[in-house]
C-alpha cells in the first residue's frame, strides 16, 4: 500500500541521514561503485586464480561438470608446453614489440608535428583521431581485412609496382599492421603531449649555437622527449598484449595470440585452462607496468649520478 | 593514419567487396536491413548500451561527486580502482565474468551482459565526470544551501546542471565503449542476447559478405553523429580528456 512504501522510504531515508550525520556521507555516495566493482571486478578476479588450479573435466565424461574444485597444478604444467609457449605466448611477445617500436617510429613525427603546430590542426587531429577509436574494434579489424586482402587495395599497388602479391591476412605481419594502426592514436597523444612540455626555446639555443637541425633535434629535444617515449612504450605494449580482435580477424586463425587462447579455451568449457591463459595474459601486462616503473627508479638513480659526475 | 582507413570501409557498402569500389550500388543495405540477426543485435546492442551508459553515469557521477567533495580515507584507492578495468585485459574481465557466474549458476543473461558492459563503461565515464567537478566553483551550491536547499536539492538542480557538458561527454563515450564492446560481450552473450558487434565477428570469420560494410558504415555513422551532439553542446576537448590514456 502507498502508505506502508513511503514509511520504508522514510525510514531509509531517516537511516541514511543517521549515517550522513556521523560522518559516513562519501562512503554512502562511493558504495554504488564499489559494491559493483568489488563483487563484479575483484572477486571474479580473484576467482580466476583458485580456477586455475581445479581440474579439468572433458565434457561428456561427468554429466553437467567441466571442472572439479581441487588443487592440481596440471594447467600450469599444460600451459607450459611448446604448444602453447611457442603458438601463443610467442607470438603475443613478438607482435607487441613489433607493433609498438613501428608504431613508435610511425608516431614520432607526426607527434612532433602536431605538437609544435597550432591550436586548431591539433583540434582537428584530435577530432579526427577520437572518431577513428569511437567507431570500434569490429569496423576498424572489418576495413584492414578489406584493404590487406590478396585483391585489396595494397596489393593491387603492390602489383602494380612489379611484385608479387602479398599474403597479409593469416600472418603476424597483418596482425602486426592491424595492432600498429590501433596503437597509433594513443601513441601519437602521449608523444605529442609530452613533447609540448618541452620548451622549444631549447631547441632554438642550440641552433642559434650553430647546430643543425638535425643536430639540434638529436641532441636536444630527442633525449628530453625520452620520458614520453618511455610512457608512450607502456601504453603501446600494454594495449598491443591484449589484443583480441585484431588477431582473431587478420590473424585468422593461424596467428594467434594470448587474448586467442583464453577466448577458445572457455569456449571449450575449459575454464581451467582458460584461467591459466588470463592469467597469464595478466602478468604481462601487470610486469609491463611494474617492470616499467622499476626502470624508471633505476633510471633516476642513474641520472642524478650522472649529474654529480 | 587511422581515420583514413576508417573512411575506406566508408566507402565500401556502396558497392561490392573490393575497396576502391567498383560501381555504387545500394543493395548491401537492404540486405543489411532485412537481415534479422543484425536487426536483432542493433536492437540488443542498443538496449545494453544505453542501459549501461544509464548505470555507469549514474555510479560514476555519485563517485566522482565523493571524491570530489570529500576527503575520506581510501579515496585514492577508489579512485585508483574505478579506473583500474581500464588497465585490465577485457578478454580476462569477460573470462572471469564467465567463469563467475558459471561457477555462481547464475543464468540471466540480460543482467550478466549488463554488468558487464557497466564495468567496461564506468571508467570512461569517471574519467571524464570527475574534473567537471573540479572545475565548477563551490560557490553556487553554498549559495544554494545558504537558501534553504537541502543537499539532494542542491545537488539536483545546481550541481548536476553545471556538469552538464561532462555528463554528456561521459554519456557519449561510455555509450559507445558499450555499444562497441566486443572482448567481454563475446563471453557473455548467449543466442538471445546477441551484440551487434559479437554478430558482425561472427559473420567477418565466415565470409567477407559487404553486408558487413554496410553495418560498419552505419555503426560509424551512429558513432559520428554522437560526436556532433558532443560538440554542439560541449566541445571536443572534453572527450579528448577522456579518451587520453593517462
Amino acid at each position: 500500500m502507498a502508505g506502508g512504501r513511503n514509511r520504508t522510504a522514510l525510514r531509509f531515508k531517516t537511516f541514511l541521514t543517521q549515517l550522513a550525520g556521523l560522518g559516513f556521507t562519501p562512503y554512502i555516495i562511493c558504495a554504488p561503485a564499489t559494491i559493483l566493482l568489488v563483487f563484479f571486478f575483484l572477486v571474479p578476479a580473484v576467482t580466476q586464480l583458485s580456477m586455475s588450479f581445479f581440474k579439468y573435466i572433458p565434457p561428456g565424461t561427468v554429466m553437467g561438470k567441466f571442472y572439479e574444485p581441487t588443487f592440481t597444478v596440471e594447467n600450469y604444467v599444460r600451459f607450459s608446453e611448446p604448444t602453447y609457449v611457442i603458438g601463443y605466448l610467442w607470438p603475443t611477445i613478438k607482435i607487441m614489440f613489433a607493433s609498438t617500436i613501428l608504431g613508435l617510429v610511425l608516431s614520432y613525427p607526426l607527434a612532433y608535428s602536431i605538437a609544435r603546430s597550432s591550436p586548431r590542426s591539433r583540434k582537428i587531429f584530435t577530432t579526427l583521431a577520437v572518431i577513428a577509436l569511437l567507431v570500434g574494434p569490429i569496423v576498424r579489424v572489418y576495413s584492414w581485412l578489406i584493404v590487406l586482402g590478396r585483391d585489396g587495395i595494397i596489393n593491387d599497388l603492390i602489383s602494380f609496382l612489379g611484385f608479387n602479391r602479398i599474403k597479409f591476412l593469416g600472418t603476424e605481419l597483418g596482425v602486426i599492421i592491424g595492432t600498429t594502426q590501433f596503437l597509433l592514436a594513443f601513441l601519437i597523444f602521449s608523444l605529442s603531449g609530452s613533447i609540448q612540455n618541452i620548451d622549444p626555446s631549447f631547441e632554438d639555443a642550440a641552433r642559434s649555437l650553430g647546430a643543425s637541425d638535425v643536430h639540434a633535434f638529436m641532441k636536444v629535444t630527442l633525449p628530453l622527449s625520452l620520458p614520453g617515449i618511455s610512457s608512450a612504450v607502456l601504453i603501446g605494449l600494454t594495449l598491443g598484449a591484449t589484443m583480441l580482435e585484431t588477431p582473431m580477424i587478420l590473424g585468422q586463425g593461424i596467428t594467434e595470440m594470448q587474448a586467442n587462447l583464453v577466448f577458445k579455451e572457455a569456449l571449450f568449457l575449459n575454464y581451467p585452462f582458460a584461467a591459466v591463459a588470463s592469467i597469464v595474459l595478466i602478468t604481462i601486462t601487470l610486469g609491463i607496468s611494474y617492470g616499467a616503473n622499476y626502470l624508471l627508479k633505476t633510471r633516476i638513480k642513474w641520472m642524478k649520478q650522472g649529474q654529480v659526475s | 593514419m587511422p581515420p583514413i582507413v576508417v573512411a575506406a570501409s566508408s566507402f565500401n557498402p556502396t558497392a561490392f567487396a573490393p575497396f576502391p569500389p567498383h560501381g555504387l550500388s545500394l543493395r548491401w543495405f537492404e540486405a543489411f536491413l532485412g537481415d534479422r540477426g543484425l536487426m536483432l543485435g542493433i536492437r540488443s546492442s542498443i538496449f545494453f548500451a544505453v542501459l549501461s551508459t544509464v548505470f555507469s553515469l549514474t555510479i560514476g557521477t555519485l563517485a566522482s561527486f565523493a571524491i570530489a567533495r570529500y576527503d575520506f580515507k581510501g579515496k585514492n584507492l577508489l579512485d585508483a580502482f574505478i579506473l583500474s578495468p581500464l588497465v585490465f585485459p577485457e578478454v580476462a574481465l569477460g573470462n572471469a565474468l564467465l567463469t563467475y557466474f558459471t561457477v555462481l549458476d547464475f543464468r540471466n543473461h540480460i543482467i550478466i551482459l549488463l554488468i558487464g558492459q557497466t564495468i567496461v563503461a564506468l571508467p570512461y565515464v569517471f574519467r571524464v565526470i570527475l574534473p567537471s567537478f573540479y572545475g565548477i566553483s563551490r560557490s553556487f551550491e553554498e549559495a544554494a544551501m545558504n537558501l534553504g536547499a537541502d543537499e539532494i536539492q542542491t545537488f539536483l538542480r545546481i550541481t548536476l546542471p553545471l556538469i552538464k557538458p561532462g555528463l554528456v561527454a561521459g554519456a557519449v563515450l561510455g555509450f559507445s565503449a558499450s555499444f562497441n564492446n566486443f572482448a567481454v560481450s563475446v563471453f557473455l552473450v548467449d543466442v538471445a542476447t546477441q551484440t551487434l558487434p559479437v554478430r558482425l565477428m561472427g559473420l567477418m570469420r565466415i565470409a567477407l559478405d559487404p553486408t558487413i560494410a554496410a553495418a560498419s558504415t552505419f555503426v560509424c555513422l551512429t558513432m559520428v553523429s554522437l560526436l556532433v551532439v558532443v560538440e554542439k553542446i560541449v566541445g571536443i576537448d572534453k572527450l579528448m580528456g577522456g579518451m587520453r590514456w593517462s
